[in-house]
């Protein structure tokens, strides 16, 4: 079974369409994945650089383990929000003051979900997806490396 | 007083895996700061830990002070270690690490911006009692440009003042060229350093490049290690580096030396550093051009020829020690060269080609030494510089270290991308190279257009 260049392109224009964040689709040898969300919230970031390596059949190392592996994995519609670079991570804007976000609560797309903090200069770190906070994965004052995931997000 | 404990690398490629061995022999842990396209790297391999700190472009990573520092600190580090290239020479980086109990391997931040401002490097040398070639202070129009440039005396170079690596530099012939080198120079400034300003010096036609390995350490010792002659240039970009000088006159010699470490207790110059010279060899005579504050990437070449751990004894001074080293110990021993492989097709602008490495054989032997961070299945980012290994060879004398390079180059081999192996095999067989009648435009003017006539179909 193939698919048509036609047929793709009437599928992207559905998804652009669609209220869908991210679309993966085989059929045979076709794999197609799509994201509007960018590489930020998307779970197989590394996707490419693997399968070039498959694709050229060279063995590679094994990959060192660099950032923690992420402590959940993601159901059906959930996308991992992550760390844009290395940073110590704030849930709040400042000690006492209530949470950017709780589990389970619903967000817009752009909603400051908590602080990074680089060499005591902090920034926000904003949801780019619009649904449901299911799991927050860091704690505060936690180090994190970039691509780190930080919330486990439901997409509306 | 006792070593640094643990050190966070702030670099990539082959330096980053010099550091962390020379950490390891030192019983040094460490830490590296790596982008997301680093990952999987040999240094990332070898370092105790890793820590991812951004994207791949290096503006996003490796380019940013407070993110190498925060990495560093959030993973219980006492020192960092910059490299070369990227932070290596920020004045901002030392000061931050400075400010928050980090010892940044490498000068004090007042040193690093002392000498990293150009003409503020050349004022220094000048009350050190340091030769610079004749010239200006800042110049402000092509006018005023014009007007000095007879008494230096033509031809001059406009150079950028907040430059490097050869960007920012025109050469203005007679007073009829001045102003039309003056404007791009500026304007290549501007872009280049955000900072359009120029100063002028002599261009000395007949020049090789020679360069000062100097130490300073906590105790007012200033020591050398010798000279290097990196005169194989392109764009001002060095090819290929060796040690020590040759056709040197032996006066001269001494003279360069004695000028180096006059400029290191000048300043209270503390770890490692290089200061560069340009050598007038029609006139027998030197001039200061500027001092780098870091490990060079020629390094290896002084090494080989003196016995000392250039990056271990950065890391000993960094850590309050004394030198390990007098200048009573220092003997030069036998010639060593050093061709830089980069990624990169010579026949075609020398234009980097990044890509997967499928084969890797590089040469082997007692005098041969390669620093690299490549393997057989390395994937050649596109993100940073095209330099993908340090091959050096060591003989007792010039004539045989050419040799051996020739040797170690023609059983270099390397698959999958291109790389500039061939070229370096033309330099060392030209008998202008061999015979040491090269100057720092010799490799533009008489070696390219040879290589091109050699290599066209």
């Amino acid at each position: 079974m193939s698919i048509k260049n036609e047929e793709i392109r009437s599928l992207l224009t559905f998804f652009e369409k669609s209220g869908w964040q991210e679309l993966r689709l085989e059929i045979g040898d076709v794999k197609i994945a799509v994201s509007k969300s960018g590489s930020l919230t998307t779970h197989a970031a590394s996707a490419p650089v693997t399968a070039v390596t498959a694709a050229t059949g060279i063995a590679s190392p094994a990959p060192m383990p660099v950032a923690a592996q992420p402590a959940a994995a993601l159901a059906p519609g959930q996308v991992y929000l992550r760390a844009p670079s290395l940073g110590v991570i704030w849930g709040q804007s400042k000690p006492g003051a209530p949470s950017f976000v709780e589990e389970g609560q619903q967000i817009e797309a752009g909603a400051t979900v908590c602080l990074l903090e680089v060499m005591k200069l902090f920034t926000q770190v904003t949801s780019n997806v619009k649904g449901k906070i299911v799991r927050r994965l860091v704690a505060d004052g936690e180090m994190v490396e970039h691509d780190t995931p930080l919330f486990i997000i439901e997409v509306a | 007083m006792a070593l640094l404990k643990r050190v966070l690398v702030a670099n990539r490629g082959e330096i980053a895996v010099r550091v962390i061995d020379a950490c390891k022999a030192l019983g040094i842990e460490t830490v590296l700061a790596v982008s997301h396209a680093d990952r999987e790297t040999l240094g990332a391999r070898r370092a105790d830990r890793v820590v991812c700190i951004g994207p791949a472009p290096a503006a996003a990573s490796y380019l940013n002070p407070a993110l190498v520092c925060q990495a560093a600190l959030s993973t219980g580090c006492d020192g960092l270690h910059p490299g070369y290239g990227f932070l290596s020479e920020r004045f901002e980086l030392a000061k931050l690490c400075e400010d928050n109990q980090l010892k940044f391997i490498g000068p004090r931040a007042e040193t690093i911006s002392r000498v990293g401002d150009k003409l503020e490097a050349r004022a220094a040398a000048a009350a050190a009692g340091v030769p610079i070639v004749s010239g200006s202070n800042l110049v402000a129009t092509a006018t005023e440009a014009a007007s000095l440039a007879g008494g230096i005396g033509y031809p001059v170079m406009l150079k950028a003042a907040s430059g490097g690596g050869g960007r920012g530099v025109f050469v203005a012939h007679d007073a009829s060229d001045i102003e039309a080198s003056f404007e791009r120079a500026s304007r290549e400034a501007q872009a280049a350093f955000g900072d359009g300003s120029l100063y002028m010096e002599r261009f000395i036609g007949n020049a090789r490049h020679i360069e000062v390995q100097v130490f300073g350490d906590d105790f007012g010792n200033a020591l050398h290690l010798g000279e290097r002659d990196c005169s194989i240039q392109r764009r001002y970009q060095k090819v290929v580096e060796e040690g020590p000088g040759y056709a040197l006159p032996e006066a001269v010699r001494t003279r360069l030396h004695a000028a180096a470490l006059d400029l290191v207790r000048y300043l209270g110059y503390v770890n490692a550093g290089t200061v560069e010279f340009l050598y007038d060899a029609d006139r027998e005579d030197f001039f200061f051009i500027e001092m780098n504050a870091r490990v060079q990437v020629e390094h290896p070449v002084t090494e080989l020829i003196t016995g000392v751990d250039i990056v271990q004894e950065q890391l000993r001074i960094a850590s309050g020690l004394p030198l390990s080293v007098r200048q009573s110990d220092v003997k030069i021993s036998g010639h060593a060269i050093e061709c830089r492989i980069n990624a990169e097709q010579p026949r075609d602008g020398f234009m980097p080609r990044p890509g997967r490495i499928t084969r890797w054989s590089p040469p082997h032997g007692s005098n041969v030494r390669l620093d690299t961070h490549c393997y057989t299945g390395y994937l050649v980012p596109p993100y940073y510089d095209s330099m993908i290994a340090k091959l050096l060879v060591h003989a007792p004398d010039r004539e045989s270290a050419v040799e051996a390079m020739r040797l170690a180059l023609d059983a270099f081999e390397v698959e999958g991308i291109e790389t500039n192996i061939d070229f370096h095999r033309f330099v060392m067989r030209h008998a202008d190279y061999a015979a040491g009648k090269v100057n720092t435009r010799w490799l533009e003017t008489t070696l390219l257009p040879a290589y091109q006539k050699h290599s066209s179909p």
